[in-house]
């Protein structure tokens, strides 16, 4: 009995009496199909599109929903159906939004969440329903659930600050870093990682100091650290958090170079919030909306063409995984086959067998882990945001 | 930690203290003139940083004047929120608590619509508008934006107390507080009163809005500075001075703990310093006399369909039959997510029907009462994963724990109603607090996960429609063991004190012992329902126990109509279906959510409850059309109730 949980039942009665225009789209979808003989492959989006952090579910759901116009609107043989779902980033409501999606929707795959304590509560579910799942969360042990149908698009926190603290040590000569971050998850496994950078190159952080999401007043922290004397901060997550921090950064007159431990600074929204005060932080991250970057300048112009902003890594990030997911399609005869999209990403596993997206060759290990190398930039100016790319 | 770090954390702290106490001041006014908790006030906080922002923007005025202009606009806010909804709850002569839970529904309209107004993204004020760098003070360096707020508060503050000693709407504001009856016979129209109390509250949410928005940036998340703020009023004593100086106390004291002790529980200090100082000094010595009688009249399905008391008995137990009958049998019609959903309408039926024992029995306002659904979820996981015990048994022991907790702090019953609503809210964020930090029992925000599917003698409840059945079975044998224990001796004592205190302990009845007795069986049910949304999710979190549900069970138990079980249940359904079946219209159903809240308190006073058996009585012909929703109809001119 344990097998058949999420598979589905016919559409009931019951169901239409209470949302009739719902069952009308899907019987006449149902019934349209065959006729056009057009192949559709549904995807599920899943993220926080109310709430506090719905800004970060949007960039997500954009990004997806770009793609899938680009391709719909260049061929005729497959259309790509994108299913978005909120969370209010609550994690019980990812849980029944994921069960939603792939017991009644049917998607073939399921890009999100984007809290990483989300994300790491739904890859059971994606497992057992075998149903490929793409997430930009961060967390490590995301990847190390045991399941084969989750792929971070993205690098998790550990790869991602070691490049950090390798160019602020070895390229600007850092010596005395301290470390900044939130209490949860990802936040944990951030300051790990980046005292085994630190670790690696011979030196400890000065400081270490934790907060808790949602915390506005970092002066006692603050005060902390900067009577150790850094010459370099690294610090993570949170939005509204991490903006505030550069703030009373400066305030207390901390002379730091500030390095951004989470793909956070890579968003412009975020970079106009922190202002001034974030100009010149340095990061890691898998990509950075640069004009001048010819391999990505069609998918900046195209995303600011359509939703009058400037796109950010997680809008990326879901570009390509839906490129991905067509292009497995593609591979299968132009059958949406959840199974097949899992077996073609899994089958992305080293440089000479990755897929050429805007984020670069991208390849998974076998984890699910992104493995390409990420690019280095630097904040050069707030308003609009700029960036600078460091490596390449 | 050199004296120039720690003078800047009182300076921060005390900055934003007298925020604080301007966000208490309106708390304060509200409950002096109408008794009223307004859980719409840290919106109004948040449509204030909102409105700033625009006019920051938009127009050439400075700060100081966007200060002014701001707390003007937001009070003409308050002052049309009043007038369109919660005037007509109190002319409906509703139960306090449906005031409370329209401002609920408010709230979540105000946060939704500043989403779609200002987007979904934090914004943050131009650079340098509330002062930049420094002023040296006695050597040491202060940030000229602290100093710049407790001076723009503290005028703020003292231009509100010469209004009320020194203007004749002032005093004529102080007459209704002290005694609105002989300020109505003297003229002093009580409607105008709350108005105007509306009006300054919103206004003083406003000014506050501004000058927190530089610190914290603007967010939607600026409303929880609310509960917050409560807290400093409380511990002010809901007296207008002692909140001036609460909040600045409250202040001193988190910059202080965090910078010292631990941030990760600087909420839990205010918090438990709220709960400590009411418990010492606001419990009542002699009873009140109080209580929270319903006050409209219910149609029961009984009278509905014309039926004589005195088969009563018989009809009940064909009803639930009926009931059950169908319950059991919509699994048979329904796909997996359907079941999903029900399932978890189920499983807050149980705490539903939990909550409503000790409302509308006891008679108490809960907040904070998905903290008792969490020890029971992270009881019942942490027996199942970390000890391996069999289903039965974690769903006990969540009970055991969760009920034992409840007996534990069933004291907070003691304090009157207000006081007992922040107790329990302040009790609700420390277990949130603890489920978060608590880490080597609760492993942080990562949460639980693994819990195994429940099995009964090797029978696995693993598909959503087998969990129906599980969840519908509990739910039952709670639901029975409450009706039949409401309607004993012991049940009738709860009603007779709420219905008369002092009556009921002229009778005998250990009034105190049964409250608290009700509010650990209330606890007991949060904690199997914690339980099975344990086993059901099979992945505990914190996320899944804050203040947004413990608001949520109570808007289930008002929705539903107090003091009947089978309305919570009904509340529980509303309240999961509703957004859950809207997510065709995406954020609008969040809207649309807050929409029907309010709507109900202002049209339903009796709740659910009341309306169903309403609805078939008039269409069967065995009810006049017009019965009156309301059991007094004479006015009753402190408008308390």
């Amino acid at each position: 009995m344990s097998k058949t949980t999420l598979q589905s039942k016919p559409e009931s009665t019951v169901w239409r009496v209470i949302v009739p225009c719902k069952a009308l789209v899907v019987a006449l979808m149902l019934s349209a199909s065959p006729a056009y003989a057009q192949k559709v492959i549904k995807i599920g989006v899943l993220g926080p599109l109310t709430g506090d952090l719905a800004y970060a579910g949007q960039f997500q759901l954009r990004g997806a929903q770009l793609r899938a116009e680009q391709i719909n609107a260049q061929q005729k043989d497959i259309k790509i159906e994108i299913i978005a779902e909120d969370d209010e980033s609550k994690c019980d409501r990812s849980v029944a939004a994921a069960r939603k999606l792939i017991s009644r929707d049917q998607i073939h795959a399921l890009l999100g969440a984007w809290q990483s304590t989300c994300t790491l509560a739904i890859v059971p579910i994606t497992k057992q329903a075998e149903i490929p799942q793409y997430t930009t969360s961060v967390a490590t042990p995301i990847t190390q659930q045991g399941s084969e149908w989750i792929f971070r698009v993205g690098l998790q926190t550990g790869k991602l600050n070691r490049e950090t603290i390798g160019y602020a040590v070895k390229t600007l000569g850092r010596k005395r870093i301290a470390i900044l971050s939130s209490s949860e998850e990802v936040g944990k496994s951030f300051a790990a990682t980046s005292e085994t950078a630190l670790k690696e190159l011979g030196l400890q952080p000065v400081a270490k100091e934790e907060y808790s999401r949602g915390d506005k007043d970092f002066s006692g922290q603050l005060g902390r650290i900067k009577a150790a004397n850094p010459d370099a901060l690294i610090f993570a997550t949170g939005f509204q958090e991490q903006a505030i921090i550069a703030r009373q950064v400066r305030e207390l007159g901390m002379n730091v170079q500030l390095l951004g431990g989470d793909t956070i600074l890579g968003n412009p929204k975020f970079v106009e919030l922190a202002g001034k005060d974030i100009e010149g932080a340095i990061l890691a991250t898998v990509f950075l909306p640069t004009d001048d970057d010819s391999s990505i300048g069609g998918f900046v112009k195209a995303y600011r063409e359509r939703f009058k902003e400037t796109p950010d890594p997680w809008a990326g990030q879901f570009y390509d995984a839906v490129s991905i997911i067509y292009e497995a399609t593609k591979a299968n005869g132009g059958n949406p086959d959840a199974k097949k999209i899992g077996a073609y990403t899994r089958g992305l596993s080293s440089p000479e067998k990755s897929y050429p997206g805007i984020l670069g060759k991208i390849y998974f290990d076998k984890t699910g882990d992104g493995s390409w190398p990420p690019v280095i930039g630097q904040v050069a100016g707030s308003n609009p945001p700029k960036y600078k790319l460091l490596n390449r | 930690m050199t004296l120039e770090i720690v003078a800047q954390q009182i300076v921060g702290g005390l900055a934003l203290g007298f925020i604080y106490a301007l966000i208490a001041l309106g708390f304060t006014m509200m409950l002096r003139a109408t008794e009223l908790v307004n859980f719409a006030q840290g919106e109004l906080v948040m449509a204030g940083a909102y409105i700033g922002f625009t006019l920051l923007t938009v127009t050439p005025l400075p700060y100081v004047a966007v200060f002014v202009v701001t707390a003007a606009l937001t009070g003409l806010l308050g002052v049309v929120i009043e007038i369109a909804t919660l005037r007509i709850i109190r002319h409906n002569r509703s139960p306090l608590l449906n005031l409370i839970i329209a401002t609920v529904g408010i709230g979540i309209c105000l946060r939704i619509l500043a989403q779609m107004i200002w987007g979904a993204a934090p914004l943050r004020y131009p650079d340098g508008s509330a002062g930049d760098g420094h002023i040296l003070v006695a050597g040491l360096p202060f940030s000229s934006q602290h100093l710049m707020i407790i001076a723009l508060a503290a005028v703020a503050m003292f231009a509100l107390h010469m209004f009320f000693q020194r203007t004749l709407i002032g005093t004529a504001w102080r007459a209704a507080a002290y005694d609105s009856a002989t300020a109505e016979l003297m003229g002093i129209g009580f409607d105008k009163i709350v108005t105007l109390t509306f009006g300054i509250s919103s206004a003083l949410a406003g000014a506050a809005g501004v000058l927190i928005a530089p610190l914290f940036l603007v967010g939607q998340e600026l409303w929880l500075q609310g509960p917050k703020a409560f807290a400093a009023a409380a511990l002010g004593q809901f007296q207008i001075l002692g909140t001036m100086v609460g909040g600045p106390v409250l202040g001193v004291l988190e910059a202080v703990a965090a910078g010292h002790i631990s941030s990760s529980y600087k909420n839990a200090i205010a918090y438990g310093a709220t709960i400590i100082v009411l418990m010492l000094v606001a419990i009542p010595r002699m009873p009140a006399g109080g209580g929270m009688p319903p006050q409209h009249v219910r149609i029961t399905f009984r009278q509905a369909l014309g039926i004589s008391p005195e088969r009563a008995g018989a009809f009940n137990l064909a009803g639930i039959a009926l009931v059950l009958v169908a319950a059991m049998a919509i699994p048979f019609f329904i796909d997996d997510y359907t079941a999903n959903v029900f399932s978890l309408m189920l499983i807050y039926g149980v705490a539903a029907v939990g909550l409503q024992l000790v409302i509308g029995f006891a008679g108490a306002i809960i907040v904070g009462f998905a903290a008792f659904l969490g020890i029971g979820a992270y009881a019942s996981a942490i027996a199942s994963t970390s000890f391996g015990l069999p289903f039965p048994v974690p769903l006990v022991i969540a009970a055991v724990v969760a009920g034992v907790t409840g007996l534990i702090f069933g004291p907070m019953l003691r304090l009157p109603t207000h006081y007992c609503a922040i107790a329990t809210l302040g009790f609700g964020e420390i277990c949130h607090l603890i489920f978060v930090n608590w880490k080597e029992v609760t492993n942080g925000m990562s949460g639980i996960s693994g819990i195994p599917k429940p099995r009964i003698f090797g029978y696995e409840f693993a598909s959503d429609q087998q969990f129906y059945y599980l969840a519908l079975g509990i739910l039952v044998i709670v639901y029975v063991s409450l009706m039949r224990l409401v309607k004993s001796r012991y049940g009738r004592g709860l009603i007779a004190a709420r219905e008369n205190e002092l009556a009921a302990l002229a009778m005998g009845v250990n009034v105190r012992r049964y409250r608290t007795l009700a509010f650990a069986v209330g606890a007991a049910c949060a904690g199997i329902s914690g339980s099975l949304f344990a086993y059901f999710f099979s992945y505990v979190s914190p996320d899944s126990f804050v203040l947004v549900q413990s608001i949520a069970f109570l808007t289930m138990v008002v929705i539903g109509g107090l003091g009947s079980l089978g309305g919570a249940l009904a509340g529980a359904a509303t309240v999961v279906c509703i957004p859950e079946f809207l997510r065709v219209v995406a954020e609008f159903r969040i809207l649309l959510y807050g929409l029907l809240i309010v709507l109900f308190m202002m049209f339903l006073p009796g709740g659910l409850a009341d309306l169903a058996p309403r609805t078939f009585g008039v269409l069967l012909g065995n009810l006049r059309k017009n019965v009156p929703f309301s059991k007094r109809e004479v006015p009753d001119a402190s408008a308390n109730g």
